[in-house]
Protein backbone atom coordinates (compact mmCIF):
# COMPACT_ATOMS: atom_id res chain seq x y z
CA UNK A 1 0.00 0.00 0.00
CA UNK A 2 1.50 3.35 -0.94
CA UNK A 3 1.88 6.32 1.36
CA UNK A 4 -0.73 8.99 0.78
CA UNK A 5 -0.81 12.76 0.94
CA UNK A 6 -2.30 13.94 4.23
CA UNK A 7 -4.25 16.64 2.44
CA UNK A 8 -5.73 15.06 -0.71
CA UNK A 9 -4.91 11.39 -0.04
CA UNK A 10 -3.39 10.81 -3.45
CA UNK A 11 -0.29 8.63 -3.76
CA UNK A 12 2.99 10.19 -2.71
CA UNK A 13 6.13 9.57 -4.75
CA UNK A 14 8.34 8.32 -1.91
CA UNK A 15 11.36 8.30 -4.19
CA UNK A 16 11.43 12.07 -3.77
CA UNK A 17 11.88 11.72 -0.02
CA UNK A 18 15.42 10.52 -0.29
CA UNK A 19 16.91 13.73 1.02
CA UNK A 20 14.76 13.56 4.17
CA UNK A 21 12.89 16.76 3.39
CA UNK A 22 9.20 17.23 2.71
CA UNK A 23 7.64 15.48 -0.29
CA UNK A 24 5.63 17.68 -2.61
CA UNK A 25 2.30 16.09 -3.50
CA UNK A 26 1.91 15.96 -7.26
CA UNK A 27 -1.86 16.39 -6.98
CA UNK A 28 -2.39 19.23 -4.49
CA UNK A 29 1.18 20.63 -4.45
CA UNK A 30 1.32 20.65 -0.65
CA UNK A 31 4.53 19.65 1.16
CA UNK A 32 4.19 16.44 3.17
CA UNK A 33 6.39 15.28 6.01
CA UNK A 34 6.11 11.50 6.14
CA UNK A 35 7.31 8.92 8.68
CA UNK A 36 7.50 5.56 6.94
CA UNK A 37 7.61 2.34 8.93
CA UNK A 38 8.45 -1.22 7.78
CA UNK A 39 4.77 -2.27 7.97
CA UNK A 40 4.19 -0.26 4.79
CA UNK A 41 6.23 -2.77 2.80
CA UNK A 42 4.48 -5.90 4.00
CA UNK A 43 2.16 -7.52 1.53
CA UNK A 44 -1.16 -6.25 2.79
CA UNK A 45 -2.89 -6.78 -0.52
CA UNK A 46 -2.97 -10.51 -0.21
CA UNK A 47 -6.11 -11.94 1.36
CA UNK A 48 -5.79 -13.39 4.85
CA UNK A 49 -4.70 -17.01 4.74
CA UNK A 50 -7.51 -19.48 4.74
CA UNK A 51 -7.22 -21.46 7.92
CA UNK A 52 -7.49 -25.17 7.21
CA UNK A 53 -10.30 -27.00 8.90
CA UNK A 54 -8.53 -29.03 11.50
CA UNK A 55 -10.92 -31.44 13.15
CA UNK A 56 -9.79 -32.36 16.63
CA UNK A 57 -8.13 -35.72 16.93
CA UNK A 58 -9.56 -38.16 19.47
CA UNK A 59 -8.70 -36.86 22.91
CA UNK A 60 -8.03 -33.31 21.68
CA UNK A 61 -10.17 -30.34 22.73
CA UNK A 62 -12.63 -28.89 20.23
CA UNK A 63 -13.38 -25.22 19.71
CA UNK A 64 -16.33 -24.08 21.80
CA UNK A 65 -17.87 -22.12 18.92
CA UNK A 66 -16.83 -24.30 15.96
CA UNK A 67 -16.71 -27.87 17.22
CA UNK A 68 -15.33 -29.09 13.91
CA UNK A 69 -12.11 -27.19 14.62
CA UNK A 70 -9.33 -28.00 17.01
CA UNK A 71 -9.02 -25.66 20.00
CA UNK A 72 -5.65 -23.99 20.08
CA UNK A 73 -6.07 -21.26 22.69
CA UNK A 74 -8.28 -20.24 25.53
CA UNK A 75 -10.03 -16.91 25.99
CA UNK A 76 -8.33 -14.94 28.72
CA UNK A 77 -11.67 -13.52 29.86
CA UNK A 78 -14.28 -16.28 29.77
CA UNK A 79 -11.83 -19.17 29.63
CA UNK A 80 -13.48 -21.17 26.84
CA UNK A 81 -11.28 -23.11 24.45
CA UNK A 82 -11.26 -21.57 21.01
CA UNK A 83 -9.76 -22.17 17.59
CA UNK A 84 -7.69 -19.61 15.72
CA UNK A 85 -10.62 -18.19 13.76
CA UNK A 86 -12.45 -17.29 16.98
CA UNK A 87 -9.43 -15.72 18.63
CA UNK A 88 -8.64 -12.00 18.62
CA UNK A 89 -5.31 -10.67 19.81
CA UNK A 90 -5.86 -7.56 21.89
CA UNK A 91 -2.51 -6.26 23.04
CA UNK A 92 -0.94 -9.10 24.99
CA UNK A 93 -4.24 -10.92 25.52
CA UNK A 94 -6.19 -13.43 23.48
CA UNK A 95 -9.95 -13.10 23.71
CA UNK A 96 -12.79 -14.83 21.93
CA UNK A 97 -14.79 -12.64 19.55
CA UNK A 98 -17.90 -12.73 21.72
CA UNK A 99 -15.94 -11.53 24.75
CA UNK A 100 -14.33 -8.83 22.65
CA UNK A 101 -17.71 -7.59 21.48
CA UNK A 102 -19.08 -7.70 25.02
CA UNK A 103 -16.07 -5.94 26.52
CA UNK A 104 -16.14 -3.20 23.89
CA UNK A 105 -19.88 -2.59 24.18
CA UNK A 106 -20.36 -2.80 27.92
CA UNK A 107 -17.03 -1.15 28.62
CA UNK A 108 -16.33 -3.09 31.72
CA UNK A 109 -12.62 -3.02 31.14
CA UNK A 110 -10.86 0.26 30.39
CA UNK A 111 -8.49 -1.46 27.97
CA UNK A 112 -11.39 -2.47 25.70
CA UNK A 113 -13.72 0.49 26.03
CA UNK A 114 -14.68 2.28 22.84
CA UNK A 115 -16.87 5.18 24.04
CA UNK A 116 -17.76 7.17 27.14
CA UNK A 117 -20.28 9.91 27.72
CA UNK A 118 -18.87 12.99 29.45
CA UNK A 119 -21.74 13.57 31.86
CA UNK A 120 -19.95 16.38 33.67
CA UNK A 121 -19.74 18.39 30.45
CA UNK A 122 -23.36 17.58 29.59
CA UNK A 123 -24.53 18.75 33.02
CA UNK A 124 -22.48 21.93 32.74
CA UNK A 125 -23.82 22.63 29.23
CA UNK A 126 -27.39 22.25 30.51
CA UNK A 127 -26.62 24.59 33.37
CA UNK A 128 -25.12 27.23 31.07
CA UNK A 129 -27.71 27.12 28.26
CA UNK A 130 -30.04 29.68 29.92
CA UNK A 131 -27.21 32.23 30.00
CA UNK A 132 -27.20 32.40 26.21
CA UNK A 133 -29.20 35.19 24.66
CA UNK A 134 -31.83 33.15 22.85
CA UNK A 135 -32.45 30.25 25.22
CA UNK A 136 -32.97 31.92 28.60
CA UNK A 137 -36.55 30.59 28.63
CA UNK A 138 -35.22 27.01 28.63
CA UNK A 139 -34.14 27.37 32.24
CA UNK A 140 -37.34 25.63 33.40
CA UNK A 141 -36.18 22.48 31.62
CA UNK A 142 -32.41 22.71 31.73
CA UNK A 143 -31.97 23.51 35.43
CA UNK A 144 -33.75 20.34 36.66
CA UNK A 145 -32.01 18.32 33.93
CA UNK A 146 -28.57 19.61 34.95
CA UNK A 147 -29.31 18.95 38.62
CA UNK A 148 -30.51 15.42 37.87
CA UNK A 149 -27.48 14.58 35.71
CA UNK A 150 -25.05 16.04 38.23
CA UNK A 151 -26.54 14.01 41.08
CA UNK A 152 -27.08 10.82 39.07
CA UNK A 153 -23.56 10.73 37.63
CA UNK A 154 -21.69 12.32 40.52
CA UNK A 155 -19.58 9.20 40.89
CA UNK A 156 -18.88 8.90 37.18
CA UNK A 157 -17.91 7.46 34.85
CA UNK A 158 -15.96 10.46 33.62
CA UNK A 159 -13.40 10.73 30.87
CA UNK A 160 -10.81 7.96 30.61
CA UNK A 161 -8.21 10.65 31.29
CA UNK A 162 -8.60 11.27 35.02
CA UNK A 163 -9.95 14.69 35.97
CA UNK A 164 -11.55 16.44 38.93
CA UNK A 165 -15.26 16.84 39.66
CA UNK A 166 -14.99 20.61 39.19
CA UNK A 167 -17.36 20.70 36.19
CA UNK A 168 -19.91 18.54 37.95
CA UNK A 169 -19.75 20.68 41.12
CA UNK A 170 -20.09 23.86 39.06
CA UNK A 171 -23.09 22.44 37.18
CA UNK A 172 -24.65 21.42 40.49
CA UNK A 173 -24.13 24.86 41.99
CA UNK A 174 -25.44 26.79 38.97
CA UNK A 175 -28.50 24.57 38.47
CA UNK A 176 -29.26 24.70 42.19
CA UNK A 177 -29.15 28.51 42.15
CA UNK A 178 -31.32 28.61 39.01
CA UNK A 179 -33.91 26.33 40.61
CA UNK A 180 -33.81 28.40 43.78
CA UNK A 181 -34.55 31.55 41.79
CA UNK A 182 -37.36 29.85 39.85
CA UNK A 183 -39.00 28.45 42.99
CA UNK A 184 -38.67 31.76 44.84
CA UNK A 185 -40.20 33.58 41.87
CA UNK A 186 -43.12 31.15 41.68
CA UNK A 187 -43.75 31.34 45.40
CA UNK A 188 -43.65 35.14 45.35
CA UNK A 189 -46.09 35.19 42.44
CA UNK A 190 -48.35 32.67 44.13
CA UNK A 191 -48.44 34.55 47.42
CA UNK A 192 -49.03 37.84 45.65
CA UNK A 193 -52.02 36.38 43.84
CA UNK A 194 -53.40 34.88 47.05
CA UNK A 195 -52.93 38.16 48.81
CA UNK A 196 -54.66 40.01 45.98
CA UNK A 197 -57.55 37.56 46.09
CA UNK A 198 -57.95 38.13 49.82
CA UNK A 199 -58.31 41.81 49.16
CA UNK B 1 -4.87 18.10 32.19
CA UNK B 2 -2.85 15.14 33.37
CA UNK B 3 0.26 14.18 31.47
CA UNK B 4 0.02 10.48 32.26
CA UNK B 5 -2.40 7.91 33.61
CA UNK B 6 -2.16 4.15 33.89
CA UNK B 7 0.19 2.95 31.20
CA UNK B 8 -0.41 6.02 29.02
CA UNK B 9 1.78 9.04 28.44
CA UNK B 10 0.39 12.24 26.90
CA UNK B 11 1.59 13.09 23.40
CA UNK B 12 -0.64 15.81 21.94
CA UNK B 13 -4.03 17.48 22.18
CA UNK B 14 -5.64 19.36 25.02
CA UNK B 15 -8.74 17.15 25.07
CA UNK B 16 -11.19 19.85 24.11
CA UNK B 17 -12.70 19.61 20.63
CA UNK B 18 -9.89 17.90 18.83
CA UNK B 19 -9.31 15.09 21.36
CA UNK B 20 -5.91 13.86 22.42
CA UNK B 21 -3.21 11.29 21.69
CA UNK B 22 -1.64 9.00 24.28
CA UNK B 23 1.30 6.65 24.09
CA UNK B 24 0.53 3.21 25.55
CA UNK B 25 2.74 0.18 26.14
CA UNK B 26 2.21 -1.35 22.71
CA UNK B 27 -0.30 0.98 21.09
CA UNK B 28 -1.28 4.54 20.42
CA UNK B 29 -4.52 5.63 22.08
CA UNK B 30 -6.49 8.14 20.00
CA UNK B 31 -9.23 9.90 21.96
CA UNK B 32 -11.77 11.59 19.70
CA UNK B 33 -14.29 14.02 21.14
CA UNK B 34 -17.68 14.91 19.78
CA UNK B 35 -20.19 17.46 20.93
CA UNK B 36 -21.19 21.06 20.53
CA UNK B 37 -19.02 23.73 22.20
CA UNK B 38 -18.40 21.21 24.99
CA UNK B 39 -17.32 17.66 24.15
CA UNK B 40 -20.17 15.38 25.19
CA UNK B 41 -18.61 12.02 24.47
CA UNK B 42 -15.24 10.42 23.88
CA UNK B 43 -14.43 7.60 21.46
CA UNK B 44 -11.31 5.53 21.86
CA UNK B 45 -9.20 4.00 19.14
CA UNK B 46 -6.18 1.87 19.88
CA UNK B 47 -3.64 1.55 17.08
CA UNK B 48 -0.96 -1.07 17.64
CA UNK B 49 2.53 0.22 16.92
CA UNK B 50 3.19 -2.87 14.81
CA UNK B 51 0.37 -1.91 12.42
CA UNK B 52 1.29 1.71 11.77
CA UNK B 53 2.54 2.10 8.21
CA UNK B 54 2.99 5.85 7.82
CA UNK B 55 2.28 9.12 9.54
CA UNK B 56 2.01 12.00 7.10
CA UNK B 57 1.62 15.69 7.76
CA UNK B 58 0.73 18.37 5.21
CA UNK B 59 0.40 22.09 5.72
CA UNK B 60 -3.00 23.75 5.23
CA UNK B 61 -4.20 27.29 4.63
CA UNK B 62 -6.42 27.42 7.71
CA UNK B 63 -3.89 29.48 9.64
CA UNK B 64 -3.52 31.93 6.78
CA UNK B 65 -7.29 32.28 6.46
CA UNK B 66 -7.63 32.81 10.20
CA UNK B 67 -4.95 35.51 10.06
CA UNK B 68 -6.72 37.25 7.16
CA UNK B 69 -10.05 37.20 9.02
CA UNK B 70 -8.48 38.47 12.24
CA UNK B 71 -6.62 41.23 10.39
CA UNK B 72 -9.87 42.25 8.67
CA UNK B 73 -11.63 42.43 12.04
CA UNK B 74 -8.70 44.37 13.50
CA UNK B 75 -8.90 46.81 10.61
CA UNK B 76 -12.63 47.24 11.24
CA UNK B 77 -12.12 47.90 14.95
CA UNK B 78 -9.08 50.06 14.20
CA UNK B 79 -11.30 52.16 11.96
CA UNK B 80 -13.73 52.47 14.88
CA UNK B 81 -10.91 53.60 17.17
CA UNK B 82 -9.55 56.21 14.74
CA UNK B 83 -12.96 57.42 13.60
CA UNK B 84 -14.18 58.12 17.13
CA UNK B 85 -10.89 59.18 18.71
CA UNK B 86 -11.45 62.94 18.41
CA UNK B 87 -15.25 62.99 18.90
CA UNK B 88 -16.02 60.28 21.42
CA UNK B 89 -13.03 59.03 23.41
CA UNK B 90 -15.19 56.54 25.35
CA UNK B 91 -16.40 54.83 22.18
CA UNK B 92 -12.86 54.75 20.90
CA UNK B 93 -11.74 52.95 24.08
CA UNK B 94 -14.67 50.55 23.70
CA UNK B 95 -13.48 49.62 20.20
CA UNK B 96 -9.96 49.25 21.58
CA UNK B 97 -11.17 46.83 24.26
CA UNK B 98 -12.95 44.80 21.58
CA UNK B 99 -9.86 44.80 19.37
CA UNK B 100 -7.37 43.68 22.04
CA UNK B 101 -8.46 39.99 22.29
CA UNK B 102 -8.41 39.80 18.50
CA UNK B 103 -4.87 41.15 18.46
CA UNK B 104 -3.87 38.57 21.08
CA UNK B 105 -5.53 35.81 19.03
CA UNK B 106 -3.65 36.97 15.92
CA UNK B 107 -0.29 36.97 17.71
CA UNK B 108 -1.10 33.57 19.22
CA UNK B 109 -1.97 32.22 15.76
CA UNK B 110 1.35 33.44 14.37
CA UNK B 111 3.33 32.11 17.32
CA UNK B 112 1.86 28.61 16.96
CA UNK B 113 3.17 28.32 13.41
CA UNK B 114 1.66 26.87 10.23
CA UNK B 115 -1.51 24.79 10.46
CA UNK B 116 -1.41 21.20 9.33
CA UNK B 117 -3.47 18.12 8.68
CA UNK B 118 -2.10 14.80 9.84
CA UNK B 119 -3.10 11.27 8.90
CA UNK B 120 -2.00 7.95 10.26
CA UNK B 121 -2.12 5.02 7.89
CA UNK B 122 -2.48 1.32 8.65
CA UNK B 123 -3.31 -1.54 6.32
CA UNK B 124 -7.05 -1.09 6.85
CA UNK B 125 -7.60 2.58 7.64
CA UNK B 126 -6.41 6.13 7.21
CA UNK B 127 -7.09 8.00 10.41
CA UNK B 128 -7.08 11.77 10.71
CA UNK B 129 -5.26 12.86 13.86
CA UNK B 130 -7.13 16.03 14.77
CA UNK B 131 -4.90 17.16 17.65
CA UNK B 132 -1.95 17.52 15.29
CA UNK B 133 -3.12 20.76 13.72
CA UNK B 134 0.18 22.64 13.94
CA UNK B 135 3.45 21.74 12.27
CA UNK B 136 5.54 21.96 15.46
CA UNK B 137 3.18 19.65 17.38
CA UNK B 138 2.99 17.19 14.50
CA UNK B 139 6.75 16.98 14.07
CA UNK B 140 7.25 16.48 17.81
CA UNK B 141 4.62 13.73 17.75
CA UNK B 142 6.32 12.00 14.82
CA UNK B 143 9.67 12.13 16.59
CA UNK B 144 8.11 10.65 19.76
CA UNK B 145 6.23 7.90 17.94
CA UNK B 146 8.95 6.73 15.55
CA UNK B 147 11.15 4.83 18.06
CA UNK B 148 8.18 2.82 19.35
CA UNK B 149 7.01 1.84 15.87
CA UNK B 150 10.53 0.92 14.83
CA UNK B 151 10.95 -1.20 17.93
CA UNK B 152 7.68 -3.10 17.43
CA UNK B 153 8.33 -3.57 13.71
CA UNK B 154 11.95 -4.62 13.99
CA UNK B 155 11.01 -8.18 12.98
CA UNK B 156 9.34 -6.90 9.80
CA UNK B 157 12.35 -4.78 8.97
CA UNK B 158 14.66 -7.79 8.90
CA UNK B 159 12.33 -10.38 7.37
CA UNK B 160 10.22 -8.67 4.72
CA UNK B 161 11.92 -6.93 1.87
CA UNK B 162 10.03 -4.13 0.18
CA UNK B 163 7.63 -5.35 -2.47
CA UNK B 164 8.56 -3.86 -5.80
CA UNK B 165 5.84 -1.88 -7.50
CA UNK B 166 3.06 -0.20 -5.65
CA UNK B 167 -0.34 -1.85 -5.34
CA UNK B 168 -3.13 -0.65 -7.58
CA UNK B 169 -4.86 2.61 -6.75
CA UNK B 170 -8.12 0.78 -6.21
CA UNK B 171 -6.78 -0.54 -2.91
CA UNK B 172 -8.16 2.40 -0.95
CA UNK B 173 -11.53 2.11 -2.54
CA UNK B 174 -11.79 -1.61 -1.89
CA UNK B 175 -11.05 -1.04 1.77
CA UNK B 176 -13.62 1.72 2.01
CA UNK B 177 -11.29 4.68 2.50
CA UNK B 178 -12.78 8.06 1.92
CA UNK B 179 -10.74 9.10 -1.06
CA UNK B 180 -12.52 12.02 -2.60
CA UNK B 181 -13.10 12.10 -6.30
CA UNK B 182 -12.26 15.06 -8.48
CA UNK B 183 -14.98 17.69 -8.79
CA UNK B 184 -17.29 16.59 -11.63
CA UNK B 185 -19.19 19.88 -11.85
CA UNK B 186 -22.74 20.58 -10.82
CA UNK B 187 -25.51 22.72 -12.33
CA UNK B 188 -26.85 23.22 -8.79
CA UNK B 189 -23.60 24.87 -7.66
CA UNK B 190 -23.46 26.99 -10.83
CA UNK B 191 -27.05 28.07 -10.24
CA UNK B 192 -26.46 28.86 -6.59
CA UNK B 193 -23.38 30.97 -7.38
CA UNK B 194 -25.33 32.89 -10.04
CA UNK B 195 -28.14 33.39 -7.55
CA UNK B 196 -25.64 34.60 -4.94
CA UNK B 197 -24.33 37.15 -7.43
CA UNK B 198 -27.84 38.40 -8.19
CA UNK B 199 -28.84 38.36 -4.53
CA UNK B 200 -25.73 40.23 -3.39
CA UNK B 201 -26.24 42.87 -6.09
CA UNK B 202 -29.86 43.33 -4.98
CA UNK B 203 -28.80 43.40 -1.30
CA UNK B 204 -26.22 46.10 -2.00
CA UNK B 205 -28.92 48.18 -3.67
CA UNK B 206 -31.39 47.70 -0.83
CA UNK B 207 -29.84 50.54 1.15
CA UNK B 208 -30.33 52.91 -1.77
CA UNK B 209 -33.84 51.88 -2.81
CA UNK B 210 -36.73 52.39 -0.43
CA UNK B 211 -40.04 50.60 -0.38
CA UNK B 212 -41.56 47.29 0.54
CA UNK B 213 -41.53 45.53 -2.89
CA UNK B 214 -37.75 45.84 -3.27
CA UNK B 215 -37.23 44.77 0.34
CA UNK B 216 -39.45 41.73 -0.22
CA UNK B 217 -37.53 40.83 -3.39
CA UNK B 218 -34.23 41.15 -1.51
CA UNK B 219 -35.48 38.94 1.34
CA UNK B 220 -36.79 36.32 -1.10
CA UNK B 221 -33.55 36.17 -3.08
CA UNK B 222 -31.45 36.10 0.08
CA UNK B 223 -33.37 33.18 1.57
CA UNK B 224 -33.12 31.25 -1.71
CA UNK B 225 -29.39 32.03 -1.97
CA UNK B 226 -28.75 30.91 1.63
CA UNK B 227 -30.54 27.59 1.07
CA UNK B 228 -28.73 26.92 -2.20
CA UNK B 229 -25.28 27.94 -1.01
CA UNK B 230 -25.54 25.68 2.05
CA UNK B 231 -26.64 22.81 -0.23
CA UNK B 232 -23.71 23.60 -2.54
CA UNK B 233 -21.30 23.54 0.39
CA UNK B 234 -22.58 20.09 1.33
CA UNK B 235 -22.14 18.98 -2.28
CA UNK B 236 -18.59 20.22 -2.79
CA UNK B 237 -17.53 18.74 0.55
CA UNK B 238 -17.98 15.30 -1.03
CA UNK B 239 -15.46 15.98 -3.79
CA UNK B 240 -11.96 17.28 -4.28
CA UNK B 241 -13.16 20.66 -5.47
CA UNK B 242 -10.82 23.30 -6.95
CA UNK B 243 -9.54 25.93 -4.52
CA UNK B 244 -11.38 28.80 -6.21
CA UNK B 245 -14.69 26.98 -5.92
CA UNK B 246 -14.11 26.08 -2.28
CA UNK B 247 -13.23 29.69 -1.49
CA UNK B 248 -16.32 30.88 -3.35
CA UNK B 249 -18.77 28.55 -1.66
CA UNK B 250 -17.34 28.45 1.86
CA UNK B 251 -16.62 32.18 1.76
CA UNK B 252 -20.25 32.79 0.90
CA UNK B 253 -21.37 30.42 3.67
CA UNK B 254 -19.33 32.45 6.16
CA UNK B 255 -20.72 35.70 4.77
CA UNK B 256 -24.21 34.21 5.00
CA UNK B 257 -23.75 33.38 8.68
CA UNK B 258 -22.44 36.90 9.35
CA UNK B 259 -25.36 38.26 7.30
CA UNK B 260 -27.89 36.31 9.38
CA UNK B 261 -26.33 37.65 12.60
CA UNK B 262 -26.44 41.18 11.17
CA UNK B 263 -30.05 40.70 10.04
CA UNK B 264 -31.05 39.67 13.54
CA UNK B 265 -29.07 42.60 14.91
CA UNK B 266 -30.76 45.13 12.62
CA UNK B 267 -34.17 43.64 13.42
CA UNK B 268 -33.53 44.07 17.14
CA UNK B 269 -32.21 47.56 16.45
CA UNK B 270 -35.40 48.48 14.61
CA UNK B 271 -37.64 46.89 17.24
CA UNK B 272 -35.91 48.80 20.06
CA UNK B 273 -35.72 52.03 18.05
CA UNK B 274 -39.35 51.72 16.95
CA UNK B 275 -40.54 50.90 20.46
CA UNK B 276 -38.82 54.00 21.85
CA UNK B 277 -40.44 56.14 19.13
CA UNK B 278 -43.86 54.65 19.77
CA UNK B 279 -43.48 55.13 23.52
CA UNK B 280 -42.53 58.79 23.12
CA UNK B 281 -45.45 59.39 20.70
CA UNK B 282 -47.90 57.69 23.05
CA UNK B 283 -46.63 59.93 25.85
CA UNK B 284 -47.39 62.93 23.69
CA UNK B 285 -50.86 61.54 22.97
CA UNK B 286 -50.24 60.83 19.29
CA UNK B 287 -51.82 57.62 18.12
CA UNK B 288 -49.28 55.45 16.35
CA UNK B 289 -48.30 51.83 15.71
CA UNK B 290 -45.02 49.99 15.53
CA UNK B 291 -44.17 48.73 12.06
CA UNK B 292 -40.76 47.14 12.08
CA UNK B 293 -40.95 45.80 8.53
CA UNK B 294 -41.70 49.12 6.90
CA UNK B 295 -38.95 50.70 8.99
CA UNK B 296 -36.48 48.08 7.79
CA UNK B 297 -37.64 48.46 4.21
CA UNK B 298 -37.19 52.23 4.34
CA UNK B 299 -33.80 52.10 6.07
CA UNK B 300 -31.03 53.73 4.06
CA UNK B 301 -27.40 54.75 4.39
CA UNK B 302 -28.41 57.56 6.72
CA UNK B 303 -30.09 55.11 9.08
CA UNK B 304 -27.09 52.82 9.39
CA UNK B 305 -24.31 55.38 8.95
CA UNK B 306 -20.88 53.85 8.39
CA UNK B 307 -22.26 50.41 9.20
CA UNK B 308 -24.18 50.62 5.93
CA UNK B 309 -20.89 50.62 4.05
CA UNK B 310 -19.88 47.43 5.88
CA UNK B 311 -23.06 45.79 4.54
CA UNK B 312 -22.32 47.07 1.04
CA UNK B 313 -18.73 45.77 1.26
CA UNK B 314 -20.04 42.36 2.35
CA UNK B 315 -22.36 42.24 -0.63
CA UNK B 316 -19.53 43.19 -2.99
CA UNK B 317 -17.28 40.53 -1.42
CA UNK B 318 -20.00 37.89 -1.83
CA UNK B 319 -20.43 38.91 -5.47
CA UNK B 320 -16.68 38.72 -6.18
CA UNK B 321 -16.29 35.37 -4.42
CA UNK B 322 -19.14 33.91 -6.44
CA UNK B 323 -17.60 35.33 -9.61
CA UNK B 324 -14.23 33.73 -8.84
CA UNK B 325 -15.78 30.33 -8.22
CA UNK B 326 -18.16 30.31 -11.15
CA UNK B 327 -15.75 29.06 -13.88
CA UNK B 328 -14.74 26.08 -11.73
CA UNK B 329 -18.28 25.21 -10.64
CA UNK B 330 -19.18 23.59 -13.93
CA UNK B 331 -16.28 21.16 -13.65
CA UNK B 332 -13.55 20.46 -16.07
CA UNK B 333 -14.59 18.78 -19.25
CA UNK B 334 -11.71 16.52 -19.93
CA UNK B 335 -11.49 15.52 -23.53
CA UNK B 336 -9.15 12.63 -23.58
CA UNK B 337 -7.80 12.19 -27.02
CA UNK B 338 -7.97 8.58 -27.95
CA UNK B 339 -4.68 7.13 -29.00
CA UNK B 340 -4.70 5.69 -32.52
CA UNK B 341 -4.85 1.92 -32.58
CA UNK B 342 -1.45 0.33 -32.49
CA UNK B 343 -0.10 -0.63 -35.89
CA UNK B 344 1.21 -4.11 -36.38
CA UNK B 345 4.99 -4.22 -36.54
CA UNK B 346 6.40 -4.01 -40.07
CA UNK B 347 7.13 -7.36 -41.58
CA UNK B 348 10.81 -8.31 -41.49
CA UNK B 349 12.67 -7.81 -44.73
CA UNK B 350 12.93 -10.95 -46.79
CA UNK B 351 16.08 -12.84 -46.15
CA UNK B 352 17.97 -13.43 -49.26
CA UNK B 353 19.45 -16.85 -49.44
CA UNK B 354 22.46 -17.01 -51.51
Amino acid sequence: MPARCANCQSHLPLSLAADGGPILCVQCKRPNWVSIFPALHTNVLSAPPVLPAEPPAPGEAACFYSPQRRATQSCSHCGVLISDIWAAHWGQEVVCLKCLDHLRDKGRDQRFEKKRMLWDNIALAFALVPFTLFFWWAVFLTAPAALFIALRFWKGPFSMVPRTRFRMALALLISFLQLAVIITGFLALLFDIAWLKNL
Amino acid sequence: MKKSFGEYRWLAGKGRYEGSLWLGGDHLLVIENSGFIFPFSESYRRIDFKNIQTVSVATTRKGLLTSVLLIALLALFGWGIIDNYSEDRGLSIFWGVLASPILIALLFNWAKGPTTICRLQTAVQILKLKPLNRLKTAQRFMADLAPFCDEHQSALKSSTPPIPGSPPAAMGETLGFKIKELWPGSPLVVGSLVLVMVSSAVSAGELFVKGMPYYFLDALLSVAAVCLIVTSAARIARFRAPGALRWAVWGNVVLTVIGIVFAYGTMFFHIIDGSINVASRVKKGISTELSVWSQMADADMQTYGSFGWVLVCMSVLAFLLALIGLPAAGGRTRTLEQAPPAQPPPPPPPVELS
